[in-house]
């Protein structure tokens, strides 16, 4: 499984939503490391830490944003993309955006 | 040995016993305080960090851009979460009921959802949205920090 480190392979200062407004944002970090992996359906670790810290707009629009984009489930999420990190509150952040865009999805009916 | 030499001997023994048991028990005591004053030390160093942190937060919402200032609130989270899950393996089984996980989510949350780390920063009110949340955050891990120094006291 391949895995990616955000601080050593994209930022060690990830903040923002939009690529507009800012390089190291939830989007571009999607667009460069995970949207792929839903494509090419090859999980991936991410590791989180070794940051300066996260934004929530990153987070969201990094994770949640990929399941909004690909319609994923919860599960397929968690099959696709296993998270590294010795921060609880990370995780449980993550696992909010992630849950909640799949909710989203299914209220809305899948593709 | 006669009967009441046996007999003397233990009346002997005894005071040094109590001696020995006076200084444990001395002992014993201070280093449970020392350790109090330290425990609450943390908890007082965490409070004046998450008091910063709300600080420089709201600066960074209702002032113009400051790029640096968005690197010093993710920073003081980081610090934040570091103290208090210290803190939390202190406490053990006598913590509070709130996680402490749930408050470095909603102090993050509140800070930057929206407006942070993006080109087209604005500046809000000091009584908008965000910093109503800030504030509620704020108050919710500084409760927590209390409950858990009472433990110590």
């Amino acid at each position: 499984m391949r895995t990616i480190s955000v601080a050593r392979d994209f930022s060690r200062f990830p903040a923002g939503r939009k690529i507009a407004h800012s390089k190291t944002s939830g989007e571009a970090f999607r667009q460069r490391f995970l949207d792929q992996a839903v494509h090419d359906r090859a999980p991936v670790q991410v590791d989180l830490d070794g940051v300066v810290g996260y934004g929530s707009s990153f987070l969201e629009e990094a994770f949640g944003g990929l399941v909004r984009e690909f319609n994923l489930t919860q599960e397929q999420f968690n099959n696709l993309v296993r998270l590294q990190t010795r921060s609880a509150s990370l995780r449980i952040e993550v696992e909010e955006y992630v849950r909640k865009a799949a909710e989203e999805a299914a209220r809305l009916g899948r593709r | 040995m006669s009967q009441s030499g046996v007999a003397l001997s233990w009346w002997i023994a005894v005071p040094w016993a109590l001696t020995v048991f006076g200084w444990f028990l001395v002992y014993r005591l201070q280093l449970g305080a020392e350790r109090r004053k330290i425990y609450r030390e943390i908890c007082s160093e965490t409070r004046k960090l998450v008091f910063e942190f709300e600080k420089v937060a709201s600066d960074y919402h209702t002032r113009a851009h400051e790029p640096s200032l968005e690197v010093q609130v993710v920073s003081l989270l980081s610090r934040i979460e570091q103290r208090l899950d210290h803190l939390d393996k202190l406490v053990a089984k006598k913590r509070p009921e709130q996680e402490w996980p749930q408050l470095i989510v909603s102090m993050r949350q509140s800070v930057t959802s929206s407006n942070f780390g993006q080109s087209d920063h604005q500046v809000l009110p000091h009584d908008s949205e965000t910093i109503g949340l800030l504030r509620v955050s704020v108050a919710d891990a500084v409760r927590w920090i209390d409950q858990t120094e009472r433990k110590f006291v």
